[in-house]
């Protein structure tokens, strides 16, 4: 629920513009990071990373509108910078897929890597508490999970709202000067006075949808991702627990 | 998810659109889709996506099938224009006109040029971890795609689905998403590994010389550059809006010659309602 | 014998256009028979077995596997059966050995005691007891197979199906697999459904084979000896008769017409007699 899918044109360009840089500044920071560690192993690694991540972003679950991130896994398994860098190469794919627009992209990533950094931390400090009981790694994927997507879908809503996105105020003119000559459309409409009371009912239908329809999401999510996690501590450890980047 | 399809279509493709060069085409995307950022106005987004519509009948590729490609955003757009709703149809509306405009431009821009070319046309401008995750991700992409189906037979044939037993079928599919995790891993390795010891060296698929602009590239550059003026002119001049009318009798005549040109011209060539 | 399987006039088309029609003879497996279907690469085998599974629903004909419409009611009718894929990779779900072969029973909602009985039993009976808690997905090529063989045999299945099982394994593993299938055939009753392109696995493990040609259709039905002697049969199928049969053959060219024999004890034996015989006749003129 954390994946923005405002459509290209709605938010305030220089919100956009604003994601995009720093989302930029962040990728830089995180190739800096990498730059000494040899790559060669981790590149097959983000890609089937990535490529599980899309899969599960576009398949939606139709009736709650949500889709999973799987963006947890890819912190834990990829580490916090490569988490960060398979976040947007998955992005920039769906975006090419026309999923979810395309100048949206640098918030998206902000949004989502979140999850993957927060998760990655989250992980290992649970882990640490939970020390080696055999079902330590699910579990604390799962709440490390659970927790990330709180967080990050409070920054998503947050972002909405510092985006004042108000559609009635950025359409309104277009309606009335050319709809409304056109077509004569409805009556003509007075929103200039109710403007602010708008923006506050708006933001609030758009977070009561998102965090109800959020829970089933987040549990749901979580509850894959300790599975997930489960089988690769089982099978290959060293994915998870061996120095990471 | 439609990955194996597009693929095939982006290097099946042989219309004037496919033979264009990457470059152009997302140089003219990016175009089509600041236009599609900066315009509020139902009519000129109603147009733009009928001319997009006539380009995707151009690409002489499934019509239809292209078209439900690129109205699958649109299922989370309306979750925000329903968010939106007050008592009004324009907004929503608008809002999911803008939607399926963007998904369109970007669908066309995939199903006429194979990823790599794409991957290598932006090359230049992205560092070279995120280039080879791109690719890699692809090509992971119908690894993943495979071995789904296979663990989905596994689970058949070895009683891991079973009727009315939801629990124990999500926990049975979701430790197999480790599963696959796993495979895949191991199979993306060893398409790496392979990839190194053909001599790969940074590099994907053969960069396109600085070649002249030629008859196809000049074709998508002059729709973007047309797309991008009607829709800067319809945002800075407020009588231009009165036009809006004519604009939208346009592109339903660019949908009919196109239709006309691929369909009727020489109907051997144009496929119609496959698919 | 009872009947458990009958496939009469499959058709079946590939999402992409391929076409298959299983016709000619109806296939057919009776209780504790050991069938083989040989066939050239290509042939539609595969495509034939997973019908058998359910997996595939055929646009023509009729196929029923004990009693029932497999790609309609194959969740009745699963726990009878067990199965081995062409890539044995395809079937493994589980992290360890363990988990993997205690899969199906474990959710065919069996007892705990019952399913830990039942594994111990069949890795016990396939000698993988040292690779319980191992990863399946890093043990070789015949490890592999066996613990795949051990996941579709743990619930005692009365019918087995194998997809090219002898593919990729070494001469040593592919004797111990022919012998152990046997052996469980014998002990349990357990059919089998072996689909192969190798004839000379065929007479070691087959009573009946049945012999697929291109696009499906099934041009033979009988014991290894009577399918091997119908040189026409195996040509039009772009099979090779086995070596020994191609030796009887030769030899009759010659004009000693001895029995045919696919196995090489066998042939040892009935080629020896004859030199027995030919020499007492020379001393009995000298
Ligand atoms: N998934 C598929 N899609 C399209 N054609 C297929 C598919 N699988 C098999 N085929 C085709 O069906 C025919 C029979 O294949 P198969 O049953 O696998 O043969 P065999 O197992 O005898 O080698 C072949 O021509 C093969 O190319
Ligand atoms: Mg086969």
């Amino acid at each position: 629920m954390s994946h923005i899918h405002i459509p290209d044109g709605v938010l305030p360009i220089w919100l956009v513009v604003i994601g995009w840089i720093a989302t930029a500044v962040i990728l830089y920071l995180c190739i800096r990071r990498v730059r000494n560690v040899q790559l060669g192993r981790k590149i097959p690694l983000i890609g089937i990373v990535s490529a599980i991540m899309i899969v599960g972003m576009t398949l939606e679950i139709v009736p709650i509108a949500y889709h999973i991130n799987m963006s947890v896994i890819a912190g834990i398994v990829l580490g916090p910078a490569l988490g960060f860098i398979s976040v947007f190469i998955v992005d920039l794919m769906i975006a090419m897929f026309g999923h979810g627009g395309f100048t949206v992209v640098g918030l998206n990533t902000l949004v989502v890597g979140t999850e993957a950094v927060i998760g990655f931390y989250l992980f290992h400090a649970l882990l640490g508490l939970l020390s080696s009981s055999k079902t330590s790694a699910g579990l604390s994927a799962a709440l490390a999970t659970m927790l990330s997507l709180i967080i990050s879908t409070s920054l998503m809503i947050g972002i909405v709202y510092v985006s004042q996105v108000n559609p009635q105020k950025i359409l309104h003119v277009d309606k009335e000067s050319f709809i409304g000559k056109v077509f004569s459309l409805g009556p003509h409409r007075e929103n200039e006075k109710h403007e602010m009371q708008d923006k506050k009912i708006d933001i609030e239908t758009f977070a009561k949808t998102v965090l109800f329809f959020g829970v089933f999401g987040w549990i749901l999510e979580a509850v894959i991702t300790g599975f997930v996690i489960r089988y690769v501590s089982r099978v290959r450890p060293d994915l998870i627990l061996s120095e990471v980047t | 998810m439609d990955i194996g399809i597009i693929d095939y279509f982006a290097n099946s493709g042989k219309s004037l659109l496919h033979r264009a060069s990457p470059l152009y085409k997302i140089i003219s995307t990016v175009f089509v889709l600041s236009s599609i950022v900066i315009t509020n106005d139902l009519i000129v987004l109603l147009s733009i996506y009928l001319m997009l519509a006539s380009l995707v009948i151009l690409t002489r590729l499934p019509f239809l099938k292209i078209i439900s490609i690129a109205a699958y955003p649109a299922i989370f757009a309306v979750l925000f224009a329903i968010s939106s709703w007050n008592e009004d149809w324009i907004i929503p509306a608008t809002i999911i006109l803008k939607a399926l405009c963007a998904a369109l431009a970007m669908v066309i821009l995939i199903v006429t040029t194979p990823y790599p070319s794409v991957f290598s046309s932006i090359s230049p401008f992205l560092p070279r971890v995120i280039l080879e995750g791109l690719y890699l991700t692809y090509r992971s992409l119908f690894i993943l795609l495979e071995l789904m189906g296979n663990l989905l037979r596994a689970l058949r044939i070895r009683g891991g689905l079973s009727p009315k037993r939801y629990i124990k079928n999500i926990s049975n599919f979701t430790s197999g998403i480790g599963l696959l995790l796993i495979r895949g891993f191991d199979l993306s390795e060893r398409l790496y590994g392979v990839m190194q010891v053909r001599g790969y060296s940074g590099k994907i698929a053969e960069e396109e010389g600085k070649r002249k602009l030629g008859q196809e590239d000049i074709f998508p550059i002059a729709f973007g550059l047309f797309i991008l003026s009607v829709s800067l002119g319809a945002r800075l001049e407020d009588d231009f809006k009165l036009y809006g009318i004519y604009l939208l009798n346009l592109s339903i005549v660019f949908v009919c010659c196109s239709a006309y040109y691929v369909y009727f011209h020489n109907t051997t060539r144009g496929v119609f309602w496959k698919r | 014998m009872e009947e458990i399987v009958r496939v009469s006039n499959l058709r079946f088309i590939y999402p992409d256009g391929t076409k298959l029609h299983f016709h000619g003879l109806d296939f057919v497996v009776h209780q504790g028979e050991r069938v083989v279907i040989l066939g050239p690469n290509g042939s539609g085998k595969s495509t034939l077995l997973f019908h058998l599974l359910g997996l595939f629903m055929a646009s023509e004909g009729m196929i029923n596997v004990f009693g029932v419409d497999s790609s309609k009611d194959y969740i009745k009718i699963r726990e009878r059966i067990g199965v081995l894929l062409q890539n044995v990779e395809n079937q493994i779900i589980a992290p360890t050995v363990w988990d993997d072969i205690s899969f199906s029973p474990r959710n065919y909602g069996y007892k705990k005691e019952d399913v830990k009985r039942l594994v111990e039993d069949v890795i016990e009976k396939l000698d993988i007891s040292h690779l319980r808690d191992k990863v399946p997905h890093y043990l070789s090529g015949g490890e592999k197979t066996k613990v795949g063989l051990a996941g579709a045999l743990v619930t005692k299945p009365e019918l087995l199906i194998l997809d090219e099982p002898f593919e990729g394994l070494d001469p040593t593993c592919r004797m111990d697999l022919i012998g152990l299938l046997n052996r469980v055939s014998r002990e349990n009753e357990t059919a089998l459904i072996i689909s192969t392109h190798d004839i000379d696995t065929v007479p070691l493990i087959a009573d009946t084979v049945y012999l697929m040609a291109m696009g499906g259709e099934i041009v033979g039905r009988g014991s290894p000896k009577e399918i091997f002697t119908q040189l026409e049969l195996l040509s039009k199928c772009h099979i090779a008769p086995p070596v020994l049969g191609a030796l009887f053959f030769e030899l009759r060219k010659y004009g000693i017409n001895l029995d045919v024999s696919l196995t090489v004890e066998e042939a040892a034996c009935i080629i020896a007699n004859q030199f027995v015989y030919f020499s007492k006749e020379k001393s009995g003129v000298g």
